[in-house]
């Protein structure tokens, strides 16, 4: 049994939980800026479909 | 010769067939004690209902490949004549260690069954399913420190790696990359990793309360999260498989099929696809994977005290990575706006839907009005994508594929 080489056990301890967290923060920010898009091209689709529904009301 | 002598030649003759054909007259202590193991794991998946559909054929794959002269995980290869090898023995060898598909294929049809909805709307929980992450580094350091109390019992950085990602609480992972860095121990860790989610009721409850206040467990969410578009949906497999395999290559395997999977379903154009994925697909390679991993446990090893320890560290890894996650959740719970239940957290284990329903139902237990399962399956799916980019990572470390 070869002697553990702490130094690289510590680093790759350290390396995997930069990325992990790394991967995951990008992922939490790429999905919540996603959310907000959608959030508001829903807003002005319904605000849209409100202006022409009053626009048609006020027509007739 | 005389009467005798025939007579002795012939029961030495019978003898000596009944030691070559009969299985009573090469059965030795360790087959027998797995044999007894697969049996306790077919027990436990009928009787207790204990991860069945995994528990059932690990049993069996147990109990036939330790049965003495079946040849059953008898490996192709030189020196086999065509028909020699074993039907275990083949899955083994094409399945596992050769070409390791199974997995992968396992995390596609996971991924045609995952409803990425409850981490779309909160993404926040994609936090805790990288804290819950930390019990893999817990155990992959305490493997390595075996071997400085005890240095025959040491493990290699390759077998530590094994070892700690029994913490993810998943079983594909625990697989896949057991079986590129150490497929010797490949049978106990994705044993232990299916028998640890099996008894996630058991383990869990214990380390959440003893990290929780009961005001906190109490705290009170709002059940509805936010509707998630069919667009969001299908974005977000595309997006985050581009990220994770951008930055660590080697998850590819696993977080690409994963969300390949995911597509699949979410796209809705490929119906007939995803319910093969979500059905036929996933349960052939459920039997052979479990029949596989069942015929890996080596009988000579069970006697070995690093087998009690691969088993004592993944439990380690598991309870480290519940209390990282509750540990994260309290954290997460001082700087929220909306009341934050730190219960969550332990629901960033991978153990898919399990963690998420023993949160649900300790939320329930201390506050009626709570309903915390949408919140938890949150973070419960993040922790399969956690768990699988802390896979890639190890074998980026070691593997060049």
């Amino acid at each position: 049994m070869e002697p553990v080489n702490w130094g690289e056990a510590f680093r790759i301890v350290g390396g995997g939980l930069v990325v992990v967290f790394l991967i995951m923060s990008i992922l939490a920010a790429c999905t919540h800026f996603m959310g907000k898009i959608f959030i508001n091209i829903e807003a002005k689709k319904k605000a849209a479909a409100k202006q022409a529904q009053a626009k048609e009301e006020a027509a007739s | 010769m005389s009467f005798m002598d025939h007579l002795i030649t012939y029961h030495d003759g019978v003898l000596k067939i009944l030691n070559v054909q009969v299985g009573f007259g090469n059965m030795d202590l360790p087959h027998l004690i797995m044999i007894l193991v697969g049996l306790g794991f077919i027990f436990l998946a009928i009787k207790k209902e204990w991860e069945p559909y995994e528990l059932l054929p690990i049993g069996a794959g147990m109990i036939l490949a330790n049965l003495p002269l079946t040849g059953l995980t008898t490996l192709p290869g030189p020196g086999i004549p065509d028909g020699g090898a074993g039907v275990l023995g083949i899955i083994l060898k094409y399945g596992l260690y050769t070409w390791t598909i199974l997995p992968q294929f396992i995390f596609f049809g996971i991924g045609a069954l995952t409803d990425f909805s409850p981490l779309i709307a909160n993404p926040r929980a994609f936090l805790l399913g990288a804290a819950a992450q930390i019990g893999i580094y817990c155990a992959f350091l305490g493997a390595l420190a075996v071997g400085l109390l005890v240095p025959e019992w040491g493990f290699t950085l390759k077998e530590a790696c094994s070892i700690g990602i029994i913490g993810g609480a998943d079983g594909p992972t625990t697989i896949y990359t057991t079986g590129l860095l150490a497929p010797d121990i490949m049978g106990i860790t994705a044993t232990a990793a299916y028998s640890y989610m099996a008894m996630v009721a058991i383990i869990q409850p214990p380390i959440i309360k003893a990290l929780t206040s009961k005001a906190e467990r109490e705290t009170y969410m709002k059940p509805m999260i936010r509707p998630v578009s069919r667009m969001e949906r299908i974005l977000f497999p595309i997006m985050a498989m581009l990220i994770i395999i951008l930055i660590i290559p080697k998850s590819a395997p696993l977080v690409g099929f994963l969300l390949l999977g995911n597509l699949f379903r979410e796209s809705g154009v490929v119906e007939r696809l995803s319910q093969t994925a979500q059905n036929e697909l996933i349960n052939i390679i459920t039997i052979l994977l479990m029949l596989g991993i069942g015929a890996s446990m080596p009988a000579d090893r069970v006697m070995d005290p690093q087998t009690l320890l691969v088993l004592g560290l993944g439990l380690l890894a598991f309870c480290m990575g519940t209390a990282g996650g509750v540990i994260f959740g309290k954290i997460m719970s001082k700087f929220s706006k909306e009341p934050f239940n730190p219960m969550l957290g332990a629901a960033g284990v991978s153990a898919v839907p399990m963690s998420a329903r023993i949160v649900h139902h300790m939320g329930q237990q201390e506050n009626k009005r709570n309903f915390l399962l949408m919140h938890a399956m949150g973070p419960n799916v993040a922790g399969v994508i956690g768990s699988a980019v802390a896979g890639g990572y190890f074998l980026g470390l070691f593997i060049n594929f």
